[in-house]
């Protein structure tokens, strides 16, 4: 059976990001290099063709101009679209029965599991949003009139060792504490091992090699670069010369995306990680709740109030990204640091 | 008055007009009809799962009756009613008389689990422990596909009754559906409480 995927969103805001990320970064390489020209010019009382066409240490000056913001743009791409195939891979899954949809509440499976076998990670403030939302349902935390969670200390024997460890961080009052919640988040993923959902892929070491051909492919393009470089006459014929530095550049640029893609898809604790059969399984009945609760409700509109009604639906709702608003509502209200659906 | 020597276009940019408003409303007309029909085959298939667990739950009744029967046998006149409302369950065409079915064979229920109040031997016998069990897990089922059930007539609704879909929706015949709401006074389906 042809493998599945989960549809995580990369939000709006991220994308929006991105962008004002790479123009940013492209403005601000121009004006380094103009910056440091003028720089250059003032002080050493050059005119301003000397300043364009100056060498520094053999190298030419002006080289930086044109090629640093590709290179700035090659490597924000490169890390941008890195993260993205990371998610892509983490999110695939191999279905194993073709579920369309699935309507059962998957067996009371923890908050914090649903999440990891989606996409393998854990995401502080969403799973732990749906788990400290799930224990207000089971009555081991309450709500304050301002909605801050406090621990009642009752009915904790309902609670799974998830949601205990994450009760105990509320009574000691760490629930947003950044360290706390990654040695949870990371006991998740050793219970998740022990329950037999995931395991540690073999052979990750041999991913390495993907940096090989762009490392491979740079070593041409800079020969045949620096060939451009020392036989381009840029004080004759400064346009076109420059334009024919930008061209290459422009190639050069691609090893560099591709080695920063594939070291920020490798270099992540992760990608060692894949699911079992049972895993997958799991996985499958997750996608088939997600597209039922997408095409079949209107969770995305609850309220936290709404949990009693809708018991665990609407922590999965959480989870899988249906329902933003309960989310930012607890993570603003008890300190947790909150973001936008993205990765 | 001299003449635009472009005025011979005038009809043909009329024409081009009036095609392209005409494209436009019958594309409109087009997604809105196939929005309108996939949602309602949303509310088919979901209330086809409410009607699932209802199903589930009448056929757990004549197992209950028998059990009560064996320490309430001179309470005829209930268990006819039941037997009465389980089968006007089972023969219901719409899913409005369903519902309706449903509100009777849920008071018998409520009637039927008081009546095992005054039988504290009944109330320990393990085969009448599990049935509740059974019937306490269909009462969750039916209380959430009642949920995703009414969600999904929601949007139908909401799609029906909003302008422009609206004038679509009547002119192809759309009819509304109805929620799944409790009677007034039996919010609950039927509360079971395990012992």
């Amino acid at each position: 059976m042809a493998k599945s995927r989960f549809k995580t969103r990369l939000s709006k805001t991220q994308r929006r990001n991105n962008v004002l990320g790479i123009l940013a970064a492209v403005a601000g390489s121009y004006a380094f290099s103009l910056g440091f020209g003028a720089f250059l010019g003032i002080y050493e009382n050059w005119d301003i063709a000397e300043v364009l066409v100056i060498s520094m240490i053999g190298i030419p000056f002006m080289l930086v101009m044109p090629l640093a913001p590709i290179g700035v743009i090659a490597l924000l791409l490169g890390a941008q679209r890195g993260k993205a195939k990371r998610v892509r891979h983490s999110s695939t899954f191999a279905p194993v029965q073709g579920l369309t949809y699935y309507r059962d509440s998957l067996d009371k499976l923890s908050p914090a599991l649903v999440s990891l076998l989606v996409d393998l990670d854990i995401y502080g403030y969403k799973d732990i949003a749906a788990m400290l939302l799930r224990m207000h349902n089971k009555g081991a935390v309450a709500f304050e009139k301002g909605g801050r969670i406090i621990a009642t200390n009752s009915e904790a024997s309902l609670l799974d060792s998830g949601e205990r460890e994450l009760l105990a961080l509320v009574q000691a009052g760490k629930a947003g504490n950044k360290k706390a919640l990654a040695a949870w988040k990371q006991h998740r993923f050793i219970e998740a091992e022990r329950l037999g959902y995931i395991q540690k892929q073999s052979g990750h070491h041999k991913k390495r090699d993907r940096l090989l051909v762009p490392m491979l492919l740079s070593v041409p393009v800079a020969i045949v670069l620096w060939g451009v470089m020392l036989n381009t006459d840029f004080y004759e014929n400064p346009v076109p010369a420059l334009t024919l530095l930008v061209a290459v550049g422009a190639v050069l640029a691609v090893p560099w995306y591709l080695f920063v893609r594939e070291s920020v898809y490798i270099n992540r604790g992760d990608v060692c990680w894949q699911r079992t059969p049972l895993g997958n399984e799991t996985a499958e009945k997750i996608a088939g709740l997600s597209r039922f609760m997408h095409e079949f409700s209107v969770l995305s509109e609850a309220g936290k109030e709404q949990v009693k009604l809708w018991d665990d639906y609407l922590v999965y709702a959480i989870v899988l990204e249906e329902n933003e608003r309960i989310v930012k509502e607890i993570c603003r209200q008890n300190r947790i640091r909150y973001r936008r659906y993205a990765h | 008055m001299l003449a635009s020597p472009y005025s011979f276009l005038t009809p043909y940019l009329l024409i081009g007009v009036a095609i392209a408003v005409l494209a436009s409303l019958a594309v409109y007309v087009l997604v809105t009809y196939n929005a309108l029909v996939l949602r309602r085959n949303r509310v088919e298939a979901q209330w086809a799962q409410v009607d699932v667990q209802l199903t589930r739950r009448a056929d757990l009744v004549p197992s209950l009756v028998e059990a009560v029967k064996g320490y309430a046998a001179h309470e005829k006149a209930l268990f006819s009613t039941l037997a009465h409302a389980r089968s006007a369950l089972a023969v219901a065409p719409t899913p409005g008389q369903a519902l309706g079915a449903n509100e009777q064979l849920s008071d018998q229920l409520l009637s039927l689990f008081a009546l095992v109040e005054a039988y504290p031997a009944l109330q320990a016998d393990k085969s009448f422990i599990a049935l509740q069990a059974d019937l306490k897990e269909t009462e969750d089922k039916i209380a959430y596909a009642r949920q995703f059930y009414n969600d999904t007539v929601l949007l139908y609704q909401d799609k029906l009754q909003q302008f422009p879909s609206s004038v679509v929706g009547r002119l192809l015949r759309f009819k509304d559906e109805s929620y799944f709401l409790p009677a007034p006074g039996n919010e609950s389906v039927v509360s079971v409480e395990l012992s």
